[in-house]
């Protein structure tokens, strides 16, 4: 109770401070409310675009984390490739290339498909690397002791390998989609109008950036908060079903 | 025995996957023409509260849809993304306030102007820059990519220039005296100077002439003379004056 208390407190201090130092701009939030019905459009297609790129990240994450996790070198090196190839470059770069060099060719002209898809793979190469740091935390004692015990390869990853892990992963994966969210702000190269094309745009109509800025920087936090907050919840949750032996 | 193997090569690295008719065949088989804009740039091209494409070039692009007797489909994209859309086939034409410079002439085929306007400059008001000429040896910003960007090493060579992503960002570097002046087109040095009167100053000798365009894919000569063609019958028929003064707030000046 006390701690929660504490957390209030601090947050309404900085919040106090913010308004403070915003209120000597003279802002008039009524211009970008006029414009809520184009937020909203946004807010729904940055939702959409960050969901299914992360689903995908998850899916194509486990592979290419697994691919480096191979025994055979030459299968582990294309786990490595992809991941250098994918974090090395920006992302700008790759859903340029993706939507006007290999869309077209393959005559497919759908931006929010290309464009989603291009930021699933971009996802997938973080993804994967914390899959495969989660997997890889756990001590090899652990695994051998669990062979000896007589758990198969399955068994062991399943109910020795994997609790671990997952506890580990969730703070690097809840840290992935909150830049995720961030990230996809860059598919308005393509013409995926997100929010913050709409904050563009309607800065650029009314000529108030400022106002039009902050609105879509507090959707942005309506966003990520709750995200961090369920989290660390969950995060707690796990810990103590690890101390009290329970399992979920 | 050789020939017809080589042949048939030949024709496989020829055909690039992309349709080689004029856009005119392709927008009329269709029954649609695609127009590609940043709606960034008010009077001409932006969004209002309904989400309605406004200004000049989006209500000049319904009548040349309407022309051509086909729907018009507006696709909205950055700037920097525009010409590429236009080159893979994304879009049929830019109509994005965009000026024909011998440059840009390279890579895309402009139709004749349908605008002019000057680059000027909104300048700080305590900048000292009280005629164009002083702006050499201060502090410049542009916004990327466009003609302001691209004269301001002929028309200031001795001033620091600093390139932003965007006008609104260029106009607030001016207005909270980071940089001195923002070399842009004139209707929108005009609004912003009204957007912050106490900090900014409107010098509006022209520098030099804009000539806004159409931009077609490079080479496609039979869809420039329909745009051309258009475009004539648009200004000889007084919708041209009637859309100008609508969102220019006065009657065209060019002859």
């Amino acid at each position: 109770m006390k701690a929660l208390l504490v957390r209030l407190g601090v947050t309404a201090a900085v919040a106090g401070a913010l308004v403070a130092a915003l209120w000597q701009f003279d802002l008039d939030f009524s211009i970008p409310w006029r414009y809520r019905d184009l937020y909203v459009e946004g807010l729904g297609r940055t939702v959409a675009a960050t969901g299914l790129a992360f689903g995908v990240g998850m899916v194509l994450g486990v592979a290419v984390a697994l691919l480096r996790l191979s025994r055979r070198l030459a299968i582990r090196h294309l786990g490595d490739l992809y991941v250098e190839l994918i974090r090395g470059t920006p992302f700008v770069v790759q859903v340029w290339i993706a939507y006007f060099g290999v869309a077209t060719l393959l005559r497919v002209d759908n931006k929010f498909f290309v464009g989603t898809l291009a930021l699933g793979v971009f996802a997938a190469a973080y993804m994967g690397e914390i899959f495969r740091a989660g997997i890889e935390s756990v001590e090899r004692g652990q695994v051998e002791a669990a062979r000896s015990l007589g758990l198969s390869h399955v068994q062991t990853l399943r109910h020795v390998i994997f609790p671990q892990a997952f506890k580990r992963m969730i703070p690097p994966l809840t840290g992935e989609l909150i830049a995720l969210t961030k990230e996809s702000s860059l598919l308005y190269l393509i013409g995926l109008v997100e929010m913050m094309a709409v904050a563009k745009q309607v800065g650029a109509d009314t000529y108030r950036n400022f106002e039009a800025f902050l609105v879509v920087a507090a959707m942005y936090l309506t966003l990520t908060v709750p995200l961090s907050l369920f989290a660390r919840r969950l995060e707690r949750r796990l810990k103590r079903s690890e101390r009290t032996g329970v399992h979920l | 025995m050789r020939g017809p193997i080589l042949v048939c090569l030949a024709l496989l690295v020829g055909c690039k996957g992309k349709d080689e008719r004029s856009t005119l065949d392709i927008v009329l088989e269709r029954g649609e023409l695609v127009v590609g804009t940043e709606p960034e740039f008010p009077p001409f091209e932006s969004k209002n509260e309904k989400g309605e494409f406004v200004g000049f070039d989006m209500d000049m692009a319904r009548d040349l849809a309407k022309d051509l007797g086909v729907k018009l489909r507006i696709e909205e994209m950055a700037w920097d993304s525009l010409p590429t859309a236009l080159e893979t086939g994304k879009i049929d034409v830019v109509i994005s306030g965009m000026t024909a410079t011998e440059e840009r002439a390279k890579s895309r085929a402009f139709s004749e102007p349908y605008f002019k306007t000057r680059l000027c400059l909104l300048v700080n008001v305590s900048s000292g820059i009280e005629k164009p000429a002083d702006a050499n040896g201060k502090r410049l910003v542009v916004k990327l990519g466009t003609t302001g960007d691209i004269q301001s090493r002929k028309l200031f060579p001795d001033a620091k220039v600093v390139k932003l992503d965007a006008e609104g960002a260029c106009a607030l570097e001016v207005a909270t005296g980071r940089a001195d002046a923002f070399l842009y087109d004139r209707h929108s040095i005009i609004r912003h100077q009204k957007s912050h009167p106490d900090t900014t100053r409107a010098i509006l000798q022209p520098l030099s002439e804009e000539p806004y365009a159409m931009a077609a894919r490079l080479g496609d000569t039979k869809f420039v003379e329909r745009l051309n063609r258009f475009l004539h019958d648009f200004r000889a028929d007084g919708r041209y004056a009637r859309i100008y003064e609508k969102h220019l707030g006065e009657p065209p000046d060019d002859k």
